[in-house]
């Protein structure tokens, strides 16, 4: 039951949006900084202004850790413009793909702390990358700038599948065991070994490549029987796919009718994915809230594309940013992909 | 269906639509530089247009992309995408026959025919065919990758059995790296550069044009300049009339490429690939292709630039990209709060419909404007070798840098591109080597996935008893008794001793058998990939499976080797201290000072240093004048080409630590 922390999550997200809008108390107080970032602290020779609100950059980069067109790529492209309008400083974004996102990650450990070089990321993919990949960084040494979206993951199948509810699939897969075919990509092993922690039945897993479509080709040609991914692409599907149970513990308001498996009493199956910018281990406090401010504000501007997504906007300053942080590498085990 | 071309008719779609082509052409020109990259960075300006301007104008950036990707393959011998690769094999021959012109048009007509052939499919068979794409699963698209393999036969050049451990060697190299699907690390000898694993663009840069590069510096002492223009009126025309006489040829590949292209993943470069292998098959003169025919450059280009059409048919009708660009356009139609899928032409068919249009459309402003440049960008490789010298360096560097900013590919595809130089030497040709990079990522992703069904059921419903797939094996083994019964009466695996042989029999003391050189080759990095492999997991079948295949292959060459087939002696002194050898040994040793030097110095300067300095070693006649030429060709060429990559394509090249 280590998961229950973490199946809290989507609750959170609505609970952040509330104290996130509308914030704009000043920095020092409201923001308790990452535990080891002060002492990492580069000691600027010039101090940077108490008041800055602009980054000291000729350009910004963001780098997107995987390749054109995923959903890493679509946060940072859909939020480039507003960024760059609010910081006042054009942005290049630089596609970094290899090593399921670790190259990027690697080389902005190494990078200047700057503010001016940042990265996209996905929880629990840095995650998965240093923990079960053994990539040369900690996943809680960057600095985080905040959140920006989330996605339960789903149990989707064939639109016109057999299987009308959760229930009759778990009965086929009760009646089958081992029979009964899971596709999924990315965090989809540790997904699916949470699936069936939480539901005591024995799917086969089918490992798929990087990014949905593979698994979305996969489940409309009936090859699998089932995939579990991000639940925004069911949304985006819903022509032919359709969701039987999501993994979180409330319904997601882009998907109301259907139901988590949590309310049908399988507790534990709790995987949920977090985007987000991150800079390289420290970045100073006052570079971390203009960044803060600033992500907030363009992801309220983009609200409606991310909601019309089937994402959960996410809404957090930096403290609640860190407290989101630590939750979710609480909640992660590495076991669940070995 | 016609409203939907009334709804696109309009003069600002045909800005956009010049605009995206223009962009296109420009981007696949240059190695290195993908569509998938282009229509990303090119996203943001349609975001406040009309959906359909919008999505066309990527589409059309593609279609454009899938023709200019010939210009350097022909020109340079540089796949400007991995799509092209089949198009350097008869390309490149014709523009050093002189021929330039003619490929770069038969490229463009070629390209023209298979995105209007992709844009009709599109436009009249979306549905069957989407449904018909569903119907591959795992296991089809591991015996579509396994017939593609036998498709080294085509291609293997004179000795079968090289050409299968050229294959071999690419596709267990193309396994380096994380895998896809288990998360398992491959062959990264502990290079943490290595984890991303080898990217296909950069391979096919290092084993194509850097070999061809070393090859234009051994020779540069015979001939000053690369190629010799013949440049005359009427080409165009001529060159069509020519392919014309073979209508089979560019139906056939434009079929098969929006066929292949349908298929979620295969994309181009496999289209290109089974194009061509058709093409020789119904050929009458097939001993012609390879040496500069005109119908392979047509056979692949249409089938590539069929494919972009193609690719768009899963992704509008399905929700499935087919491709990258198709990748970008759902994720543009996405922001734009419209969901692809099969209901999307009830509720928006003037958008698919337009859409569908806007490919074709595409095709033929690509042909315009390919039609006119062919003759201007033939005479700039005619210039001397040792200005075109520094300029293919630099962009093979800059090229491979920027497909994933990471130093780690261009080191790899120097590395590839010497030990390529070095077997091209020895009688392997490339085109297996870059079909097995070209496949690994399809075929090995699908094996695992297949044999993780195996769990859920028996090994023979999974691999054998599917009917697609027992169509895919009979076609296999079709094409395999193709192969025997075509290359039957060629007695010897090895080809003939060449006259003005670089070691004869009574020779220097330091020459083997050229056998005996493929067989260590082949066994040495068999048995060194044998022993870093894994054990256990699904993610090392298929690996160790080539290490054993490529063990095998070398032993198989060392045993012709010692029963007198061992091909012919290759002296092993000449190409290290004698004649050109020095000339390459130079080149070898400045491309490495460079590509480690470059981020300490800084990209720019080292850059402008080396292009200065072989533009001046090569000079075969240097004087003051031509002295002072090279350098300021140097400064210029390498000041503007980095202006354009750092501002319009932001590749973020790496602060040096001097400058």
């Amino acid at each position: 039951m280590r998961f229950r922390n973490l199946s809290a999550l989507l609750v959170l997200p609505l609970v952040l949006a509330a104290c996130g809008q509308g914030e704009d108390a000043p920095p020092a107080d409201t923001a308790p900084e990452p535990a080891e970032a002060p002492a990492e602290e580069p000691d600027d020779a010039e101090e940077p202004d108490a008041v800055a609100a602009t980054l000291d950059c000729a350009n910004i980069e963001v780098w997107v850790p995987y390749g054109p067109g995923g959903g890493s790529d679509r946060q940072v492209r859909r939020l480039e413009p507003h960024l760059s309008e609010i910081l006042g400083v054009n942005i290049n974004v630089v596609n970094r793909e290899g090593a399921a996102g670790a190259t990027a990650w690697t080389a902005l450990a190494a990078a200047e702390a700057d503010g001016c070089t940042v990265a996209n990321v996905v929880i629990p993919n840095i995650l998965i990358a240093a923990e079960v990949d053994d990539a040369p960084f900690s996943g809680d040494a960057f600095s985080y700038f905040g959140f920006t979206e989330a996605s339960p993951n789903a149990i989707a199948v064939q639109l016109d599948s057999e299987f009308e509810d959760i229930e009759q699939f778990l009965e086929a897969a009760r009646a089958n065991p081992g029979g009964v075919t899971v596709g999924g990509s990315g965090q989809g092993p540790m997904a699916t070994n949470q699936f069936m922690e939480a539901t005591g039945v024995d799917v086969t897993f089918i490992p798929m490549e990087g990014g949905a479509s593979d698994a979305l080709a996969a489940i409309q040609g009936g090859h699998v029987d089932a995939v579990n991914f991000a639940a925004s692409h069911v949304l985006a599907n819903s022509d032919t796919v359709r969701a039987l149970g999501l993994s979180s513990t409330e319904r997601s308001p882009a998907l109301p009718d259907i139901p988590t498996l949590y309310e049908l009493g399988y507790e534990g199956f709790s995987i949920v994915a977090v985007w987000g910018l991150i800079g390289p281990p420290g970045v100073s406090a006052e570079v971390m809230q203009i960044w803060n401010d600033a992500l907030i504000e363009a992801n309220q501007r983009t609200e409606e594309d991310l909601v019309a997504q089937g994402l959960t906007p996410l809404y957090p300053n930096l403290g609640e940013t860190e407290a989101l942080l630590s939750e979710l590498i609480a909640g992660f085990d590495p076991d669940d992909f070995r | 269906m016609i409203e939907g071309l009334l709804h696109i008719l309009n003069a600002q779609f045909l800005l956009y639509m010049f605009a995206g082509v223009l962009v296109g052409i420009v981007v696949g020109a240059l190695p290195g530089f993908t569509a998938t990259m282009a229509t990303a960075l090119v996203l943001p300006f349609t975001f406040g247009l009309d959906p359909v301007i919008g999505i066309s104008m990527l589409g059309a950036l593609y279609v454009a992309a899938m023709y200019s990707d010939a210009v350097p393959a022909c020109l340079v011998n540089t796949p400007g995408t991995p799509s092209a690769m089949t198009t350097a094999f008869d390309g490149y021959p014709l523009t050093q026959r002189g021929e330039g012109q003619k490929a770069l048009v038969g490229a463009a007509f070629g390209s023209l025919v298979g995105a209007v052939a992709g844009g009709l499919m599109f436009l009249f068979l979306s549905a069957p065919l989407a449904i018909a794409a569903l119907r591959f699963g795992p296991p089809e698209f591991f015996w579509i990758g396994v017939f593609a393999i036998t498709i080294i036969g085509s291609i293997a050049g004179d000795s079968l059995l090289k050409g299968a451990a050229g294959g071999a060697i690419g596709l267990l190299i193309s396994t380096m790296g994380l895998s896809t699907t288990g998360g398992v690390t491959r062959y990264t000898f502990g290079v943490v550069g290595l984890r991303g694993g080898v990217a296909l663009v950069a391979a096919l840069i290092g084993i194509f044009a850097l070999p061809q590069l070393l090859e234009l510096v051994s020779r540069r002492r015979i001939k000053d300049r690369a190629h010799e223009v013949t440049s005359r009126r009427g080409v165009t025309m001529e060159t069509i009339r020519e392919i014309l006489r073979r209508p089979g040829n560019v139906i056939r590949s434009s079929a098969i490429g929006g066929l292949v292209g349908i298929l979620p993943g295969a994309g181009g470069p496999m289209a290109a690939l089974v194009s061509y292998n058709e093409a020789i098959r119904w050929s009458k003169d097939r001993k012609e292709f390879g040496k500069g025919s005109i119908h392979g450059v047509v056979a692949s280009e249409a089938a590539n630039s069929g494919a972009a059409g193609g690719s768009m048919i899963p992704m509008m009708a399905l929700g499935i990209p087919g491709s990258g660009p198709a990748a970008i356009i759902l994720g543009a139609l996405l922001l734009q709060g419209l969901n692809p899928g099969p209901r999307m032409l009830i509720t928006s068919p003037n958008l698919v419909y337009g859409f569908a249009w806007s490919v074709i459309i595409a095709g033929f402003v690509t042909f315009a404007v390919a039609s006119l440049i062919a003759r201007p960008m033939t005479r700039m490789v005619a210039v001397p070798v040792r200005f075109l010298i520094p300029v293919i360096l630099v962009l093979c560097v800059i090229g491979s840098y920027a497909i994933r900013v990471n130093m780690a590919d261009v080191y790899v595809m120097v590395i590839l591109g010497v030990i390529l130089y070095f077997l091209s030497q020895i009688g392997f040709h490339p085109g297996p080597v870059g079909l097995g990079f070209i496949l690994g990522p399809i075929v090995e992703p699908k094996l695992v996935q297949s044999l993780a069904f195996v769990r859920a059921r028996s090994v023979a419903e999974v691999f054998f008893l599917r009917p697609l797939s027992m169509a895919l094996i009979a076609l296999t083994l079709v094409s395999i008794a193709w192969i025997a019964w075509s290359r039957t009466g060629e007695r010897s695996i090895f080809r003939a001793p060449e006259t003005g042989d670089s070691a004869p029999d009574n020779g220097p003391r330091w020459a083997v058998r050229e056998g005996v050189l493929c067989g260590i080759v082949s066994l040495g990095i068999g048995v060194v990939y044998f022993s870093f492999s894994g054990r256990g997991a699904a993610d090392w079948a298929f690996p160790i499976l080539l290490t054993v295949v490529l063990m095998v292959f070398g032993a198989l060459f060392l045993v012709l080797a010692a029963t007198g087939r061992g091909g012919r002696r290759v002296d092993l002194v000449p190409p290290i201290v004698r004649g050109h050898g020095v000339d390459v040994a130079i080149a070898v040793g400045v491309i490495a000072l460079y590509t480690v030097a470059a981020p300490v110095v800084g990209f720019w300067p080292m850059t402008a240093i080396v292009a200065a300095a072989l533009a001046i070693y090569l000079d075969n006649s240097p004087t003051l004048r031509s002295t002072t030429k090279s350098v300021v060709f140097a400064l210029v060429a390498t000041g503007a080409l980095f202006y354009f990559m750092r501002h319009v394509f932001y590749v973020p090249f790496p602060r040096g630590q001097i400058f």
